[in-house]
């Protein structure tokens, strides 16, 4: 099943473009209130291409806005999980076998905790939390997967004829890491980013869905999808289009992981 | 550990009705432990925070003026909530040891109580969702990895990707949004009808409320679920123990059943350990979307309103329910593959 990644990346990387410009797109502001009596709750149009909210904003600009702080938030959880992830799994791999089993049975024991309750209860615990804060907790929660991929990518680079030479030839061990094997991880660890990505979508959205997230009235995918509830039915495109950003962003999270690895991932 | 079917037997290798032999049992055993130890340290870590969160359980006294300060410090002493938070947890320790989880603050009955009635729910829904999301994902994985050129295969593998990106509590939303209030075909909220039918019509009547929910989470297990069984599939498909069976004129059924499916099962039944971390958060959001008086309401519920024993109450099994289902599936990977019966 192994194909080609590259349409995958390129839907990747227009959505991170569309993050990083939407603003400039936004033909609102994203907590711009128009007058309450008339324009509160719209149905799409063509002043509001996709609505407005029971606060008389307009929908396209909060989920532009939105999609800047929830794809800035879940990239920056990634790298900490990457971070930390490619720490753990190098480590065990390059020590010794109690190292090695210490932290994989360490790696086993976060993994056996819903994600989202650890989450529920540490957003409590610090009260309301600015984004990059979020950001940092989400990433905190995540590096499981990564330590796993990384360990066992690193055990099977160390019985390449390349590590294995540059061992021979005496590259000191710092060196060895930084020089030989880090580079070498870099497929995995894109995999390994892709598939904490496309978890950290649904968690930033789920947390800011229960008001633990992103505060209003900041917009963010998930809080956009909050102010719909109760009201879903009449007012549809509060819940439908986020749902379509979040769908079409996690998706292509998805395949760029299937891809490169060849298989898929369990990242949830 | 020579798989290779037709491979000349060697001494002690399992069989279909091998049973573990010692080493499997002395690795099942060290599971054990280390589950204990698991919980045990997710208890602490779930005790320690929830008090270090801003405000205490009785935080609703405080915005009502008629309830003076000095009420809110006698209940807080009496709740023994203004000792250090050490002293609390070995009061905790001797009273769990006991089997006492002490008094949910905001549910006014001891956590005991409340989870025994809340757990029956949550295990209602999310056993209900895992049993379809695993039969329905490993009947239409298998059939995607065994027809792979078929239309519906292809049909089906996409349709199932946008699933798996779907977030549980979204597929809630929107099936309240479609079905639910939109054509009024289910109940919106909660698990049965206020003074509504008891009896066989009462059953009718809950499984009337758990469609939806048990969807939300069943559609994304589903695709999920498919997408490992048919890689998995497709790792089978065209070995040469299937083409024996060919040749020997097997039906074709036969074949798809007992040789395909069935050596193509593990890593489905590995994925059930990992996912159920991920099911248990999931459901916690569609309890939350749909009101189900479940442990996940209930856990959502506690961390807010700060009722510090139904946290650790709701924590403490949830982690068991986790650990017990990972258990679970270490031991039909077991029984399906009976390579790893023995440590050797």
């Amino acid at each position: 099943m192994k194909r080609d990644a590259r349409p995958a990346l390129l839907l990747a990387a227009a959505l991170l473009g569309v993050a990083v410009i939407g603003p400039l797109l936004a033909p609102y502001g994203p907590t711009e209130m128009f007058e309450m009596s008339t324009m509160r709750t719209q149905a799409p149009s063509v002043a509001h291409p996709l609505g407005t909210d029971p606060l008389a904003r307009d929908v396209l600009s909060r989920l532009l806005y939105g999609a800047r702080t929830s794809i800035l938030i879940a990239g920056l959880a990634v790298s900490v999980a990457l971070s930390l992830g490619t720490l753990v799994g190098v480590t065990a791999a390059l020590g010794g076998r109690f190292t090695e089993s210490l932290l994989m049975r360490l790696t086993d024991a976060t993994l056996a905790f819903p994600r989202i309750l650890a989450l529920l209860l540490l957003a409590a615990t610090l009260g309301p939390l600015p984004p990059i804060q979020f950001a940092l907790l989400i990433g905190f929660t995540g590096w499981m997967n990564t330590a796993r991929l990384t360990r066992q990518e690193t055990g099977r680079l160390l019985a390449t004829e390349h590590l294995r030479g540059a061992r021979a030839l005496g590259v000191p061990g710092p060196r060895l890491i930084r020089r030989h094997l880090l580079p070498a991880l870099v497929p995995t660890l894109i995999a390994a980013g892709s598939v904490a990505f496309a978890a950290a979508i649904p968690l930033e959205a789920g947390l800011s869905f229960l008001g633990l997230g992103v505060q209003l009235p900041d917009p963010s995918w998930g809080n956009i999808i909050t102010e719909a509830e109760g009201r879903v039915v009449r007012h549809w495109w509060l819940v439908f289009f986020p749902t379509i950003a979040i769908v079409a962003t996690v998706l292509s999270a998805t395949l760029v992981a299937e891809r490169l690895l060849g298989r898929p991932e369990p990242g949830r | 550990m020579d798989g290779r079917p037709g491979a000349a037997a060697p001494e002690g290798r399992a069989s279909h009705d091998t049973l573990i032999d010692a080493g499997v049992a002395r690795l099942l055993l060290t599971r054990a432990g280390q589950a204990a130890l698991v919980i045990w340290l997710v208890v602490t870590a779930t005790f320690v925070l929830i008090r270090r969160a801003p405000g205490d359980p009785f935080g609703h006294l405080a915005s009502d003026p008629n309830v003076p300060v000095e009420v809110r410090e006698e209940m807080r002493r009496a709740f023994g909530f203004d000792s250090p938070v050490a002293v609390q947890y070995v009061r905790f320790l001797a009273r769990a040891a006991r089997g006492d989880l002490g008094w949910s603050v905001s549910r006014s009955a001891p956590v005991r109580q409340v989870l025994a009635r809340t757990l029956p729910n949550s295990l209602l829904l999310m056993g209900t969702a895992l049993l379809l999301g695993f039969a329905g994902g490993i009947a239409l994985g298998a059939w995607q990895g065994w027809r792979p050129e078929s239309a519906v295969a292809g049909f089906t593998d996409r349709l199932g990707l946008v699933l798996l990106s779907v977030p549980e509590f979204v597929v809630a939303l929107l099936l309240v949004l479609g079905p639910a209030l939109g054509l009024g075909l289910f109940p919106v909220g909660r698990m049965r009808t206020e003074f509504g039918p008891t009896g066989l019509a009462g059953v009718g009547d809950v499984l009337h409320h758990l469609t939806l929910p048990v969807l939300s989470i069943a559609v994304v297990l589903t695709a999920v679920v498919a997408r490992h069984q048919r890689a998995a599939m497709d790792g089978v498909r065209d070995r040469e123990f299937i083409r024996a069976a060919r040749a020997r004129g097997v039906p074709e059924l036969r074949i798809f059943v007992r040789h395909a499916l069935r050596n193509s099962l593990v890593p489905v039944l590995t994925l059930a350990g990992v996912v159920l971390p991920s099911v248990l958060g999931g459901s916690v959001l569609v309890e939350s979307v749909f009101s189900w008086p479940g442990m996940g309401l209930a856990t959502i519920d506690a961390v807010l309103s700060r009722d510090y024993h139904l946290v650790v109450g709701c924590v403490l099994v949830s982690t068991l329910c986790v650990v017990a289902g990972s258990f679970a599936a270490d031991l039909a990977v077991l029984w399906a593959d009976p390579k790893r019966r023995t440590s050797r």
